[in-house]
Protein backbone atom coordinates (compact mmCIF):
# COMPACT_ATOMS: atom_id res chain seq x y z
CA UNK A 1 0.00 0.00 0.00
CA UNK A 2 2.62 2.46 0.90
CA UNK A 3 4.50 2.37 -2.63
CA UNK A 4 1.12 3.17 -4.72
CA UNK A 5 -0.11 5.99 -1.87
CA UNK A 6 3.02 7.93 -2.06
CA UNK A 7 2.56 9.73 -5.40
CA UNK A 8 -0.47 11.41 -3.82
CA UNK A 9 1.30 12.48 -0.89
CA UNK A 10 2.34 15.85 -2.21
CA UNK A 11 -0.63 17.02 -3.80
CA UNK A 12 -2.43 15.94 -1.34
CA UNK A 13 -0.46 17.52 1.61
CA UNK A 14 -0.36 20.81 -0.53
CA UNK A 15 -3.98 21.36 -0.68
CA UNK A 16 -4.58 20.18 2.63
CA UNK A 17 -1.75 21.76 4.82
CA UNK A 18 -1.40 25.15 3.07
CA UNK A 19 -3.81 26.91 5.10
CA UNK A 20 -1.84 27.81 8.39
CA UNK A 21 1.33 29.22 8.33
CA UNK A 22 3.47 29.38 11.56
CA UNK A 23 4.95 32.64 10.10
CA UNK A 24 1.94 34.88 10.29
CA UNK A 25 2.93 36.29 13.93
CA UNK A 26 5.99 38.33 11.93
CA UNK A 27 8.71 36.21 12.41
CA UNK A 28 10.59 34.44 9.33
CA UNK A 29 10.05 30.86 9.19
CA UNK A 30 12.96 28.52 8.24
CA UNK A 31 13.08 25.29 6.99
CA UNK A 32 15.81 23.19 6.97
CA UNK A 33 16.00 19.87 4.71
CA UNK A 34 18.69 17.40 4.58
CA UNK A 35 18.57 15.11 1.96
CA UNK A 36 20.63 12.60 0.98
CA UNK A 37 21.37 11.41 -2.53
CA UNK A 38 23.32 8.26 -3.07
CA UNK A 39 24.07 6.47 -6.33
CA UNK A 40 24.26 2.59 -7.04
CA UNK A 41 21.47 0.50 -5.72
CA UNK A 42 17.96 1.07 -6.80
CA UNK A 43 16.97 3.73 -7.61
CA UNK A 44 14.69 5.38 -4.66
CA UNK A 45 13.45 8.99 -4.45
CA UNK A 46 11.62 9.98 -1.25
CA UNK A 47 7.80 11.51 -2.15
CA UNK A 48 8.29 14.19 0.84
CA UNK A 49 10.61 15.56 -1.72
CA UNK A 50 8.39 14.91 -5.26
CA UNK A 51 8.04 18.99 -5.67
CA UNK A 52 11.51 18.81 -6.08
CA UNK A 53 12.05 16.10 -8.52
CA UNK A 54 12.52 18.15 -11.08
CA UNK A 55 15.68 20.16 -9.72
CA UNK A 56 17.14 17.35 -8.20
CA UNK A 57 16.82 14.85 -11.53
CA UNK A 58 18.21 18.57 -13.28
CA UNK A 59 21.27 19.14 -11.46
CA UNK A 60 22.57 16.28 -10.03
CA UNK A 61 22.55 13.01 -11.49
CA UNK A 62 22.07 10.66 -7.92
CA UNK A 63 20.05 7.45 -8.37
CA UNK A 64 18.04 7.94 -5.06
CA UNK A 65 17.33 11.11 -2.48
CA UNK A 66 15.83 10.48 0.47
CA UNK A 67 14.83 13.25 2.73
CA UNK A 68 16.74 12.50 6.41
CA UNK A 69 15.51 15.15 8.43
CA UNK A 70 13.47 18.18 8.45
CA UNK A 71 13.36 20.85 10.27
CA UNK A 72 11.00 24.28 10.57
CA UNK A 73 11.40 26.86 13.05
CA UNK A 74 9.84 30.69 13.01
CA UNK A 75 12.68 32.84 13.69
CA UNK A 76 12.68 36.03 14.73
CA UNK A 77 14.78 39.21 12.36
CA UNK A 78 17.96 39.59 14.27
CA UNK A 79 17.48 35.99 16.02
CA UNK A 80 20.02 33.16 15.20
CA UNK A 81 19.14 29.36 15.37
CA UNK A 82 20.95 26.32 14.72
CA UNK A 83 19.77 23.37 13.00
CA UNK A 84 21.46 20.06 13.47
CA UNK A 85 22.54 18.51 9.72
CA UNK A 86 23.23 14.73 9.49
CA UNK A 87 26.69 13.66 9.92
CA UNK A 88 27.58 15.89 12.98
CA UNK A 89 27.19 19.34 11.38
CA UNK A 90 25.17 22.22 11.90
CA UNK A 91 23.52 24.89 10.26
CA UNK A 92 23.04 28.51 11.68
CA UNK A 93 20.75 30.60 10.45
CA UNK A 94 20.48 34.33 11.35
CA UNK A 95 17.32 36.44 9.44
CA UNK A 96 18.35 39.72 9.19
CA UNK A 97 15.58 41.93 7.38
CA UNK A 98 12.80 41.50 4.70
CA UNK A 99 13.99 43.70 1.46
CA UNK A 100 12.01 43.61 -1.48
CA UNK A 101 10.30 40.77 -1.11
CA UNK A 102 13.75 39.13 0.00
CA UNK A 103 14.82 37.52 3.00
CA UNK A 104 18.46 38.46 3.80
CA UNK A 105 19.88 36.56 6.14
CA UNK A 106 23.55 34.30 7.54
CA UNK A 107 24.09 31.11 6.30
CA UNK A 108 26.52 29.16 8.28
CA UNK A 109 26.89 25.19 7.66
CA UNK A 110 29.56 23.98 9.81
CA UNK A 111 31.61 21.02 10.65
CA UNK A 112 32.83 21.00 13.46
CA UNK A 113 34.50 24.75 14.15
CA UNK A 114 35.14 24.49 10.36
CA UNK A 115 32.98 26.89 8.45
CA UNK A 116 32.03 24.74 5.07
CA UNK A 117 29.56 27.87 3.95
CA UNK A 118 29.48 30.98 5.15
CA UNK A 119 27.41 33.00 3.16
CA UNK A 120 25.20 36.42 3.54
CA UNK A 121 22.31 35.46 0.99
CA UNK A 122 18.85 37.13 0.45
CA UNK A 123 16.22 34.13 -0.64
CA UNK A 124 13.05 35.41 -2.06
CA UNK A 125 10.26 34.89 -0.16
CA UNK A 126 9.28 31.12 -0.68
CA UNK A 127 13.11 30.58 -2.09
CA UNK A 128 15.32 27.67 -1.81
CA UNK A 129 18.81 27.64 -1.57
CA UNK A 130 20.72 24.47 -1.64
CA UNK A 131 23.79 23.82 -0.02
CA UNK A 132 25.14 20.81 -1.25
CA UNK A 133 28.99 18.76 -1.47
CA UNK A 134 29.30 17.17 1.92
CA UNK A 135 29.95 13.30 2.00
CA UNK A 136 27.30 11.67 4.64
CA UNK A 137 27.15 7.86 4.38
CA UNK A 138 27.48 6.83 0.62
CA UNK A 139 26.50 9.75 -0.57
CA UNK A 140 26.32 13.60 -0.04
CA UNK A 141 23.97 15.87 1.97
CA UNK A 142 22.01 18.47 -0.21
CA UNK A 143 20.67 21.09 2.05
CA UNK A 144 17.75 22.84 1.19
CA UNK A 145 17.36 26.06 2.95
CA UNK A 146 13.87 28.08 2.96
CA UNK A 147 12.44 31.11 3.89
CA UNK A 148 8.80 32.51 4.41
CA UNK A 149 7.34 35.17 5.78
CA UNK A 150 3.47 34.86 4.89
CA UNK B 1 -10.24 -34.71 37.71
CA UNK B 2 -10.41 -34.37 34.20
CA UNK B 3 -13.50 -36.74 34.95
CA UNK B 4 -14.91 -34.18 37.32
CA UNK B 5 -14.84 -31.71 34.61
CA UNK B 6 -16.04 -33.60 31.98
CA UNK B 7 -19.09 -31.78 31.14
CA UNK B 8 -19.29 -32.54 27.36
CA UNK B 9 -15.65 -31.86 26.90
CA UNK B 10 -11.88 -33.54 27.47
CA UNK B 11 -8.60 -31.59 28.56
CA UNK B 12 -7.66 -32.32 25.06
CA UNK B 13 -10.36 -30.42 23.48
CA UNK B 14 -10.19 -27.72 26.13
CA UNK B 15 -6.70 -27.15 25.26
CA UNK B 16 -7.09 -26.14 22.07
CA UNK B 17 -9.58 -23.62 23.21
CA UNK B 18 -7.60 -22.08 25.78
CA UNK B 19 -6.45 -19.36 23.40
CA UNK B 20 -9.67 -18.28 22.23
CA UNK B 21 -11.08 -18.90 26.02
CA UNK B 22 -8.77 -16.08 26.98
CA UNK B 23 -9.59 -13.89 24.12
CA UNK B 24 -13.22 -14.13 24.24
CA UNK B 25 -13.60 -15.65 20.79
CA UNK B 26 -15.98 -18.37 21.64
CA UNK B 27 -19.32 -18.03 21.17
CA UNK B 28 -21.17 -18.09 24.55
CA UNK B 29 -21.90 -21.79 25.52
CA UNK B 30 -18.54 -22.87 24.47
CA UNK B 31 -17.20 -20.03 26.65
CA UNK B 32 -19.30 -21.47 29.37
CA UNK B 33 -18.32 -25.27 29.19
CA UNK B 34 -14.59 -24.30 29.05
CA UNK B 35 -15.03 -21.95 31.82
CA UNK B 36 -16.63 -24.71 33.69
CA UNK B 37 -13.98 -27.01 32.74
CA UNK B 38 -11.25 -24.97 34.09
CA UNK B 39 -12.58 -23.91 37.32
CA UNK B 40 -12.58 -28.06 37.75
CA UNK B 41 -9.34 -29.09 36.52
CA UNK B 42 -5.77 -28.07 37.35
CA UNK B 43 -4.07 -28.79 34.49
CA UNK B 44 -6.21 -26.67 32.47
CA UNK B 45 -6.42 -24.24 35.12
CA UNK B 46 -2.67 -23.75 34.99
CA UNK B 47 -2.43 -23.74 31.33
CA UNK B 48 -4.66 -21.26 31.18
CA UNK B 49 -2.69 -19.43 34.07
CA UNK B 50 0.53 -19.94 31.42
CA UNK B 51 -1.44 -17.69 28.84
CA UNK B 52 -2.66 -14.97 31.02
CA UNK B 53 0.75 -13.90 32.73
CA UNK B 54 2.18 -14.49 29.43
CA UNK B 55 -0.10 -11.34 28.21
CA UNK B 56 0.26 -9.37 31.59
CA UNK B 57 3.98 -9.75 31.00
CA UNK B 58 3.79 -9.29 27.23
CA UNK B 59 1.28 -5.90 28.22
CA UNK B 60 3.49 -4.70 31.08
CA UNK B 61 6.36 -4.82 28.94
CA UNK B 62 5.42 -2.39 26.22
CA UNK B 63 3.06 -0.63 28.24
CA UNK B 64 5.70 0.50 31.01
CA UNK B 65 8.09 1.20 28.34
CA UNK B 66 5.64 3.47 26.02
CA UNK B 67 4.63 5.41 29.79
CA UNK B 68 7.97 6.67 29.76
CA UNK B 69 7.59 8.24 26.43
CA UNK B 70 7.50 11.99 26.53
CA UNK B 71 5.40 12.47 23.34
CA UNK B 72 5.01 16.37 23.95
CA UNK B 73 7.34 16.67 20.79
CA UNK B 74 5.73 14.09 18.55
CA UNK B 75 2.97 16.42 17.00
CA UNK B 76 5.04 19.26 17.00
CA UNK B 77 7.43 17.19 14.64
CA UNK B 78 4.97 15.78 11.87
CA UNK B 79 3.55 19.28 11.86
CA UNK B 80 6.58 20.12 11.31
CA UNK B 81 7.14 17.41 8.61
CA UNK B 82 3.84 18.01 6.72
CA UNK B 83 3.90 21.43 7.08
CA UNK B 84 7.67 22.32 6.09
CA UNK B 85 8.02 20.75 2.92
CA UNK B 86 5.41 21.32 0.80
CA UNK B 87 5.81 24.67 1.28
CA UNK B 88 8.94 25.51 0.97
CA UNK B 89 9.34 23.70 -1.83
CA UNK B 90 6.75 25.16 -3.89
CA UNK B 91 7.82 27.41 -6.40
CA UNK B 92 10.49 25.19 -7.82
CA UNK B 93 8.49 23.85 -11.08
CA UNK B 94 10.05 23.75 -14.54
CA UNK B 95 12.96 21.37 -16.06
CA UNK B 96 16.75 21.92 -16.76
CA UNK B 97 19.20 20.13 -18.71
CA UNK B 98 21.81 17.95 -17.07
CA UNK B 99 24.23 18.68 -14.49
CA UNK B 100 26.74 16.52 -12.32
CA UNK B 101 27.81 16.32 -8.93
CA UNK B 102 31.12 18.00 -8.52
CA UNK B 103 32.21 21.12 -9.27
CA UNK B 104 34.60 20.54 -11.97
CA UNK B 105 32.00 18.04 -13.56
CA UNK B 106 29.34 20.81 -13.15
CA UNK B 107 31.37 23.21 -14.60
CA UNK B 108 31.72 21.15 -18.03
CA UNK B 109 28.49 20.42 -18.34
CA UNK B 110 27.51 23.71 -17.85
CA UNK B 111 29.80 24.68 -20.68
CA UNK B 112 28.01 22.28 -22.66
CA UNK B 113 24.46 22.67 -22.04
CA UNK B 114 24.76 26.45 -21.59
CA UNK B 115 21.10 26.37 -19.69
CA UNK B 116 23.00 26.95 -16.36
CA UNK B 117 25.28 29.53 -15.73
CA UNK B 118 28.21 28.86 -13.60
CA UNK B 119 28.35 32.02 -11.90
CA UNK B 120 31.59 31.43 -9.35
CA UNK B 121 33.97 28.47 -9.10
CA UNK B 122 37.01 28.95 -7.31
CA UNK B 123 39.28 26.57 -5.62
CA UNK B 124 41.48 26.37 -2.41
CA UNK B 125 40.67 29.97 -1.54
CA UNK B 126 39.08 29.66 2.05
CA UNK B 127 37.96 32.42 3.70
CA UNK B 128 38.41 35.12 0.92
CA UNK B 129 35.06 36.45 -0.05
CA UNK B 130 33.76 36.47 -4.00
CA UNK B 131 32.56 39.65 -5.03
CA UNK B 132 29.21 40.30 -4.21
CA UNK B 133 26.69 38.35 -6.31
CA UNK B 134 23.68 38.50 -7.84
CA UNK B 135 22.63 35.30 -8.98
CA UNK B 136 18.86 35.44 -9.87
CA UNK B 137 16.02 36.63 -9.01
CA UNK B 138 15.30 34.10 -6.67
CA UNK B 139 18.53 33.97 -4.44
CA UNK B 140 21.40 36.71 -4.33
CA UNK B 141 24.24 35.84 -2.60
CA UNK B 142 25.73 38.68 -1.14
CA UNK B 143 29.06 37.37 0.25
CA UNK B 144 30.68 33.61 0.76
CA UNK B 145 33.56 32.50 2.10
CA UNK B 146 34.44 28.55 2.73
CA UNK B 147 37.11 26.16 4.64
CA UNK B 148 36.30 23.62 2.14
CA UNK B 149 38.51 22.94 -0.92
CA UNK B 150 36.69 24.25 -3.49
CA UNK B 151 33.09 25.75 -3.47
CA UNK B 152 30.79 25.63 -6.68
CA UNK B 153 28.19 28.19 -7.23
CA UNK B 154 25.90 27.47 -9.61
CA UNK B 155 22.54 29.33 -11.01
CA UNK B 156 19.97 27.50 -13.16
CA UNK B 157 17.92 29.95 -14.62
CA UNK B 158 14.84 28.59 -15.79
CA UNK B 159 13.87 27.54 -12.48
CA UNK B 160 15.91 29.92 -10.39
CA UNK B 161 17.51 27.28 -8.35
CA UNK B 162 20.68 28.22 -6.71
CA UNK B 163 23.12 26.03 -5.70
CA UNK B 164 26.26 26.25 -3.44
CA UNK B 165 28.15 23.03 -3.66
CA UNK B 166 31.23 22.15 -1.49
CA UNK B 167 33.93 19.45 -2.66
CA UNK B 168 35.78 18.14 0.02
CA UNK B 169 38.19 16.13 -2.51
CA UNK B 170 41.40 16.97 -1.77
CA UNK B 171 40.87 17.20 2.07
CA UNK B 172 41.85 13.55 2.59
CA UNK B 173 38.38 12.75 3.83
CA UNK C 1 -18.08 16.54 23.51
CA UNK C 2 -15.59 14.14 22.18
CA UNK C 3 -15.73 13.85 18.15
CA UNK C 4 -15.55 10.77 16.61
CA UNK C 5 -12.34 9.62 14.54
CA UNK C 6 -14.42 9.12 11.60
CA UNK C 7 -15.61 12.93 11.99
CA UNK C 8 -12.36 14.04 12.62
CA UNK C 9 -11.18 12.30 9.07
CA UNK C 10 -13.73 14.00 7.61
CA UNK C 11 -12.64 17.21 9.04
CA UNK C 12 -8.91 16.51 8.30
CA UNK C 13 -9.42 16.28 4.66
CA UNK C 14 -11.01 19.38 4.21
CA UNK C 15 -8.06 20.99 5.39
CA UNK C 16 -8.33 21.09 9.43
CA UNK C 17 -5.05 20.77 10.93
CA UNK C 18 -6.51 20.89 14.27
CA UNK C 19 -8.33 17.85 13.38
CA UNK C 20 -5.37 15.87 12.42
CA UNK C 21 -3.56 16.53 15.37
CA UNK C 22 -6.57 15.43 17.72
CA UNK C 23 -6.25 12.33 15.26
CA UNK C 24 -2.95 11.99 16.35
CA UNK C 25 -2.55 12.75 19.70
CA UNK C 26 -5.04 10.33 20.21
CA UNK C 27 -3.68 7.75 18.41
CA UNK C 28 0.10 8.45 19.53
CA UNK C 29 0.67 5.57 21.62
CA UNK C 30 -1.40 2.86 20.76
CA UNK C 31 0.62 3.02 17.60
CA UNK C 32 4.05 3.64 19.09
CA UNK C 33 2.95 0.53 21.79
CA UNK C 34 3.10 -1.39 18.28
CA UNK C 35 5.71 -0.06 16.61
CA UNK C 36 8.17 -0.38 19.53
CA UNK C 37 7.04 -3.80 20.01
CA UNK C 38 7.60 -4.65 16.75
CA UNK C 39 11.29 -3.25 16.17
CA UNK C 40 12.60 -2.85 19.67
CA UNK C 41 14.22 0.29 19.64
CA UNK C 42 12.78 3.33 21.00
CA UNK C 43 14.50 6.14 18.13
CA UNK C 44 12.90 3.41 15.86
CA UNK C 45 9.39 3.25 17.47
CA UNK C 46 9.33 7.19 17.22
CA UNK C 47 10.22 7.35 13.40
CA UNK C 48 8.26 4.90 12.44
CA UNK C 49 5.65 5.93 14.48
CA UNK C 50 5.76 9.55 12.70
CA UNK C 51 5.71 7.90 9.58
CA UNK C 52 2.70 6.28 10.27
CA UNK C 53 1.02 9.47 10.73
CA UNK C 54 2.45 11.03 7.87
CA UNK C 55 1.56 8.05 5.65
CA UNK C 56 -2.18 7.49 6.74
CA UNK C 57 -2.65 11.82 5.99
CA UNK C 58 -0.81 10.75 2.58
CA UNK C 59 -3.51 8.25 1.86
CA UNK C 60 -6.56 9.25 3.98
CA UNK C 61 -8.64 9.57 0.80
CA UNK C 62 -8.19 5.63 0.67
CA UNK C 63 -9.53 5.17 4.32
CA UNK C 64 -12.92 4.24 3.11
CA UNK C 65 -14.58 3.55 6.95
CA UNK C 66 -15.39 0.08 6.60
CA UNK C 67 -13.00 -0.73 9.87
CA UNK C 68 -12.38 2.03 12.29
CA UNK C 69 -9.85 4.21 11.83
CA UNK C 70 -7.31 3.04 14.58
CA UNK C 71 -7.57 -0.56 12.60
CA UNK C 72 -6.57 1.11 9.59
CA UNK C 73 -4.12 3.30 11.41
CA UNK C 74 -2.53 -0.37 12.94
CA UNK C 75 -2.65 -1.54 9.56
CA UNK C 76 -0.22 1.05 8.11
CA UNK C 77 1.68 0.94 11.32
CA UNK C 78 2.61 -2.49 10.95
CA UNK C 79 3.45 -2.11 7.27
CA UNK C 80 5.95 0.30 8.26
CA UNK C 81 7.78 -1.49 10.51
CA UNK C 82 8.08 -4.56 8.53
CA UNK C 83 9.35 -2.19 5.76
CA UNK C 84 11.61 -0.78 7.96
CA UNK C 85 13.30 -4.06 8.96
CA UNK C 86 13.27 -5.39 5.89
CA UNK C 87 14.62 -1.73 4.18
CA UNK C 88 17.05 -0.68 6.55
CA UNK C 89 18.07 -4.31 7.25
CA UNK C 90 17.79 -3.45 10.74
CA UNK C 91 17.50 -6.61 12.52
CA UNK C 92 15.17 -6.18 15.95
CA UNK C 93 17.02 -4.53 18.64
CA UNK C 94 16.79 -5.81 22.23
CA UNK C 95 16.76 -3.36 25.06
CA UNK C 96 13.27 -1.84 25.04
CA UNK C 97 13.10 -2.31 29.11
CA UNK C 98 16.29 -0.62 29.53
CA UNK C 99 14.08 2.93 30.71
CA UNK C 100 11.97 0.48 33.39
CA UNK C 101 12.34 1.23 37.06
CA UNK C 102 13.07 -2.04 38.90
CA UNK C 103 15.81 -4.17 38.08
CA UNK C 104 13.89 -7.21 38.24
CA UNK C 105 11.46 -5.89 35.61
CA UNK C 106 14.27 -4.72 33.83
CA UNK C 107 15.56 -7.82 33.34
CA UNK C 108 12.53 -9.86 32.46
CA UNK C 109 11.31 -6.79 29.86
CA UNK C 110 14.24 -7.56 28.18
CA UNK C 111 13.65 -11.38 28.52
CA UNK C 112 10.05 -10.72 27.19
CA UNK C 113 11.75 -8.62 24.13
CA UNK C 114 14.28 -10.55 23.05
CA UNK C 115 11.87 -13.36 23.13
CA UNK C 116 9.15 -11.24 21.02
CA UNK C 117 12.22 -10.37 18.75
CA UNK C 118 12.51 -13.72 17.67
CA UNK C 119 9.24 -14.24 16.44
CA UNK C 120 8.63 -13.34 12.62
CA UNK C 121 7.03 -9.66 11.94
CA UNK C 122 3.58 -11.59 11.33
CA UNK C 123 3.82 -13.35 14.30
CA UNK C 124 5.07 -10.59 16.73
CA UNK C 125 2.43 -8.20 14.92
CA UNK C 126 -0.07 -10.38 15.89
CA UNK C 127 0.93 -11.11 19.64
CA UNK C 128 1.19 -7.48 20.12
CA UNK C 129 -2.27 -6.31 18.36
CA UNK C 130 -3.85 -8.90 20.92
CA UNK C 131 -2.02 -8.87 23.75
CA UNK C 132 -0.86 -4.75 23.98
CA UNK C 133 -4.00 -3.49 22.43
CA UNK C 134 -6.61 -5.80 22.98
CA UNK C 135 -8.05 -6.34 19.42
CA UNK C 136 -9.82 -8.88 18.77
CA UNK C 137 -9.28 -11.74 15.94
CA UNK C 138 -11.28 -9.34 13.41
CA UNK C 139 -9.83 -6.91 13.89
CA UNK C 140 -6.42 -8.13 13.71
CA UNK C 141 -7.08 -9.91 10.45
CA UNK C 142 -8.54 -7.05 9.31
CA UNK C 143 -4.98 -5.07 9.97
CA UNK C 144 -3.24 -8.13 8.84
CA UNK C 145 -5.12 -8.59 5.83
CA UNK C 146 -5.29 -11.80 6.42
CA UNK C 147 -8.11 -14.63 7.58
CA UNK C 148 -9.40 -14.53 11.06
CA UNK C 149 -7.98 -18.62 11.28
CA UNK C 150 -4.95 -17.18 10.30
CA UNK C 151 -4.86 -14.74 13.04
CA UNK C 152 -5.41 -17.49 15.74
CA UNK C 153 -3.07 -19.86 14.24
CA UNK C 154 -0.33 -16.94 14.46
CA UNK C 155 -1.38 -16.54 17.77
CA UNK C 156 -1.34 -20.27 19.28
CA UNK C 157 2.06 -20.26 17.50
CA UNK C 158 3.35 -17.11 19.26
CA UNK C 159 2.34 -17.90 22.31
CA UNK C 160 3.76 -21.40 22.31
CA UNK C 161 7.00 -19.86 20.78
CA UNK C 162 7.15 -17.41 23.96
CA UNK C 163 6.23 -19.66 26.53
CA UNK C 164 8.96 -21.63 25.67
CA UNK C 165 11.39 -18.96 25.87
CA UNK C 166 10.03 -17.56 28.72
CA UNK C 167 9.45 -20.52 30.61
CA UNK C 168 11.30 -19.93 33.97
CA UNK C 169 9.78 -16.18 34.71
CA UNK C 170 6.15 -17.00 33.51
ZN1 LIG D 1 -8.68 -30.29 31.82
Amino acid sequence: MRAAARPLAAVFLGALLAAASAARAGGVAVTVGSVLATDGGQPEFDPRLVAMKPQFDSLFRYSSYRLMKQERRVLDWGQGASFDIPGGRYLVIAPKELRDSKVSMQVMLLEGGRPLVDTSVALRDHGVLLVGGPKQLEGVLIVAIGADTE
Amino acid sequence: MAIAARAGMTCREVEKLLDLFLDGELEARTMRTVALHVTRCEPCEALLQGLERLQDVVGDTIGDAVAEVDFARFWPSIAAEVDGVQRSWRGLGGRVRALARTPLVIAAAMAAALVVSAIALWREMPAIPPPPTVVNNQVRIDTLTSDAPAVALLSESATNTTVIWISEEGRGR
Amino acid sequence: MERTDTELVRLTRQGDRGAFQELVERHQRKVYAVLLGMLHDHDAAWETSQETFIEALCCLDRFKGEASFSTWLYRIAVNVAIDYQRHERHPPRVGVADTTVAAQSREIGERVCAAIAQLTPEHRAAILLREVEGLSYEEISRVMECAKGTVMSRLHYARKKLQAQLQDCL
